[in-house]
């Protein structure tokens, strides 16, 4: 029982950071239409800046390095790790968001997402290097001292009260002006521009807006886990996430959640105990990857909007009368411009 | 002599090697409804580009009631009230009609970060406004009923109209319409001609029009203004210009008599 | 000063190696409008097969990179007609286009790590020592490298000056709409296009494999952004800007290695990507006509 109980906190928990990863992804892609090819260095850097915040000063004796050692109370270092994460939201957009093209942004996202892996990776100094940070402090460990699950469950709520946070902030954005500046960016950055906005600034506080939700992400993840390693965030676990905002729907944060459980949860947990090939110990993490990769094509091939598509925007308004009721200027009545949405 | 509203000064712009605008210059009364005509590759279409900022000028100036507006980004110039629309329709396809105006009225309170999180009462008021305003021009234009379809499922014609509907919205002082009639069904030019002196007229808008369609031309603009070569090559009414024999000579050919003449 | 002057002589060989590459993403970028981001698993596919070629299968080394090279041009067209095509002719977007790419990326570098795990391979050639030419030193295999960069350098040359097809692809680079226009059939062109990039990709991974003598499959996965690097400093879809670049990369990227650890040399080409994308994101040598 206490075995199985772990197990459910662990997959609520897995499924309330994915949850936060996909909407961080979704403002990102889904609102302004930004291409992030590294979703997941975002959300290390959340985790490893939020580490070395809150931990004590490294212990060299025991071989183990890493900058800061703060020793911060977690609060104030979960701030700072969602900081840094946002700051480099904004250095990626910096480079990237002048008027280019997207694949130039994506190029940049990818980059940067190779650069920050080989970086901390090899340089033993910053975070550990390849062996990473383990015996991270974990919140709330006052309070949970009398069962193992006890922990668990208290993180449970505490992500599930930061996702809820963060979907009520992420669908308050979209219905806003603000929101809806962003989605016009994603189908033309240059009408909007000479409109008179500055879309360079709308596409910014997006890409920040992302970095910084998924950095929360990042948090939360190694705040349950008390651990990270440059083994946990490989280019697959960022198409994990954009397999599930694309499966679940862009621009639909319903969709984020239909997609984080369909796709980070059960996928991932139910190809999780798949035993593993001796002769072969990558093969089915390989073949999650092929599957994850090949969801991601197929998905776009056949149901590009989501299983939740984008919704309709209604306002409350006073009708009108129609002055052209019997139908369109300049056509023939019954001609062919009646709604053309039913063809879509 | 009415107030000039814009002026371009000795324009030049060359892209790599071809000479697109090569020492334009004119001016544009306000109120006023002005043609700009020409042949293909007269550098019509790049001049509306240089005027709402798209294109840097190599040289010459761009002047927006009498300040100088020739560093300015494109979207600085649209918060003046100098607007334009494109050749080729550029609705925002996966918005519907309505939020397709909705979207470009400039200083709504819920555009900054601050105003979208905590003044949430205040924007929604506003949109509420704006939805009643934006009805109101979409009824105008014949285009009410089709308000809550995505404007990417609109024909070809609906997207024209939406193009100007929306222009309308942002409530311009000057709007630059690049080819409005391209592609658009003999009715429907009737149509949109008659709203662009309509909102000329009550709305005090002035429009310049890059249009190939001298009927409309002869219909609707009070001035013409001729480019050929990248140059400006005359002005005047459409009657001025149809004895003006460097105009015929820049339309090239036989027919060109009649073609200005029709 | 000796560790200068070698090091410009690695830096010739980074060059080739990248010369192939960036020309080859280049022409299809060039022709099809957008960026492949599974391009740097090509390199991945190319070198596993010449090494099942010739480890393997016991054929000689030429052979086997020969057969390397073409059959990661097969693979190239076959994706290309399979997947990419099918998804540009529902006119997806430019967005869900490099999505794609990117799936297959991720698709592609794990198929080749189930067929050939995560190891380290070796090529069956016999390791020489460095020769010396004048202050530069270099192994019989680099030597190798230079001259197939070279040769392949005339070829992609000749093609584009003497060839019809070259030629088609030159005038669908310039302006897709004036080929297709003026009779071009611009499908089977787009084909070939694919196809020869993918054999450069095949080539590049193969010589990248001969240079670094030990490689995993996923050995040229990270280059992937070097050779972006290489192909915005040339201006994108310029091929001979592309070869351009290549060479200012190769040797930037290496020569640096005498001042910083070789560990940051990637970091170099990010920091000339970044620097161009600020500066000049027309690239050094900008496409014709385009505004």
């Amino acid at each position: 029982m206490t075995l199985i109980l772990g197990y459910v906190a662990t997959l609520l928990v897995t499924f309330f950071t994915y949850n936060i990863f996909v909407i961080g992804l979704n403002i990102q892609f889904g609102y302004a239409g930004i291409l992030n090819f590294t979703v997941i260095t975002f959300m290390a850097f959340g985790a490893y800046f939020y580490a070395v915040f809150v931990m004590p000063h490294a212990d060299n004796s025991s071989q183990v390095f890493y900058i800061l050692g703060l020793h911060w109370p977690w609060p104030l270092a979960m701030l700072a790790g969602i900081v840094a994460s946002g700051a480099l939201g904004y250095l990626v957009g910096l480079i990237a968001l002048k008027r280019l093209r997207s694949d130039y942004l994506a190029i940049v996202t990818l980059a940067t997402g190779t650069l920050v892996y080989g970086l901390f990776g090899n340089n033993n100094k910053l975070f550990d290097g390849w062996s990473g940070l383990f015996n991270v402090n974990q919140p709330f460990q006052s309070v949970a001292t009398n069962h193992p699950n006890e922990f668990s469950w208290i993180f449970v709520v505490f992500s599930g009260v930061v996702m809820l946070v963060v979907w009520l902030f992420a669908n308050r954005l979209y219905a806003s002006p603000l929101g809806r500046s962003m989605r016009a960016i994603r189908e033309d950055q240059d009408v909007v521009d000479s409109f008179g906005k500055n879309s360079f600034k709308v596409r910014m506080l997006a890409m920040v807006i992302g970095s910084v939700i998924v950095g929360i992400g990042g948090v939360l993840t190694i705040q349950y886990i008390g651990a990270l390693s440059p083994a946990g965030w490989t280019t697959g676990e960022t198409f994990v996430v954009w397999a599930a905002l694309l499966v679940g729907g862009r621009a639909n944060n319903l969709g984020a959640i239909v997609g984080s459980l369909l796709v980070a949860v059960i996928f991932n947990e139910a190809t999780r105990y798949i035993p593993q090939v001796p002769s072969h110990p990558n093969l089915i993490p390989n073949l999650r990857n092929v599957i994850i990769g090949g969801l991601v094509i197929l998905s776009i091939w056949f149901r590009p909007q989501g299983v939740v598509p984008e919704k309709k925007a209604s306002f409350l308004e006073v009708p009108l009368v129609d002055k052209y009721a019997q139908g369109f200027p300049g056509e023939e009545p019954g001609g062919t411009l009646s709604p053309a949405a039913s063809e879509a | 002599m009415a107030k000039s509203i814009l002026e371009v000064k000795g324009i030049k712009l060359a892209f790599g090697g071809v000479q697109a605008i090569d020492d334009c210059s004119f001016h544009i009364e306000e109120g006023t409804i002005t043609a700009l005509i020409g042949p293909n590759g007269a550098g019509k279409s790049t001049m509306v580009n240089v005027i709402s900022g798209t294109y840097r000028p190599d040289e010459g100036h761009v002047i927006l009631d009498g300040k100088d507006v020739t560093r300015m980004p494109n979207y600085v110039r649209a918060q003046h009230g100098l607007l334009r629309t494109f050749q080729i329709s550029r609705e925002f396809a996966n918005l519907t009609v309505l939020e397709n105006l909705l979207v470009v009225r400039q200083g709504q309170v819920g555009e900054s970060l601050f105003g979208a999180l905590f003044r949430a009462k205040r924007w929604q008021e506003q949109t509420k406004e704006l939805v009643a305003e934006a009805n109101d021009i979409l009824n105008t234009f014949g285009l009410y009923r089709l308000r809550n379809e995505y404007a990417g499922n609109l024909s070809g014609g609906q997207k024209r109209l939406v193009e100007l509907a929306r222009a309308v919205m942002a409530k311009p002082r000057l709007l630059l319409l690049d080819e409005p009639m391209a592609g658009v069904t003999p009715a429907l030019i009737e149509r949109l001609g008659h709203h662009i002196v309509e909102l000329n007229r009550e709305l005090g808008v002035t429009f310049v029009l890059v249009e190939h369609n001298l009927d409309v031309v002869e219909k609707i603009c009070s001035r013409v203004v001729v480019m050929a070569l990248g140059k400006q090559l005359a002005d005047g009414t459409l009657a001025e210009l149809r004895s003006n024999q460097a105009v015929i000579d820049a339309y090239l050919g036989g027919g060109a008599r009649e073609r200005v003449g029709s | 000063m000796t560790i200068f002057l070698l090091n410009i002589g690695f830096g010739l060989v980074t060059a080739s190696v990248l010369s192939l590459l960036s020309v080859g993403l280049s022409l299809q970028f060039g022709v099809t409008n957008f960026v492949n981001f599974a391009y740097g698993s090509y390199l991945g596919v190319g070198m596993m097969l010449a090494y099942t070629f010739s480890a393997t299968l016991h054929f000689p080394f030429w052979a086997a990179a020969a057969l390397g090279t073409i059959f990661t041009g097969v693979v190239s067209m076959v994706i290309a007609e399979g997947v990419l095509e099918p998804f540009a002719r529902r006119r997806k977007s430019l967005f869900y286009m490099l999505i794609v790419t990117f799936g297959l990326s991720l698709v592609l570098d794990n198929l080749l790590q189930i067929f050939y795990g995560v190891d380290f391979f070796q090529y069956p050639v016999a390791q020489s020592s460095p020769v010396t030419i004048g202050p530069f030193s270099f192994t019989n295999a680099q030597l190798e490298i230079i001259a197939i960069a070279v040769v392949a350098m005339v070829g992609v040359h000749l093609l584009l000056s003497r060839t019809r097809l070259g030629k088609a692809m030159r005038a669908m680079s310039d302006n897709m709409d004036l080929a297709r226009s003026s009779g071009i059939d611009t499908k089977n062109v787009t084909r070939w296009t694919w196809f020869i990039s993918g054999c450069l990709a095949g080539l590049g991974g193969i010589v990248l494999a001969l240079n670094i003598v030990s490689f995993q499959t996923n050995s040229g996965e990270t280059l992937l952004f070097v050779i972006f690097a290489a192909v915005i400093l040339g201006g994108i879809g310029q091929t001979y800007g592309a070869m351009l670049g290549a060479l200012v990369i190769g040797m930037v990227t290496e020569i640096s290695t005498s001042f910083i650890s070789s560990a940051y040399k990637q970091d170099i080409a990010f920091i000339v990507l970044v620097l161009m994308l600020l500066l000049r994101p027309q690239g050094l040598i900008p496409a014709k006509g385009k505004a």
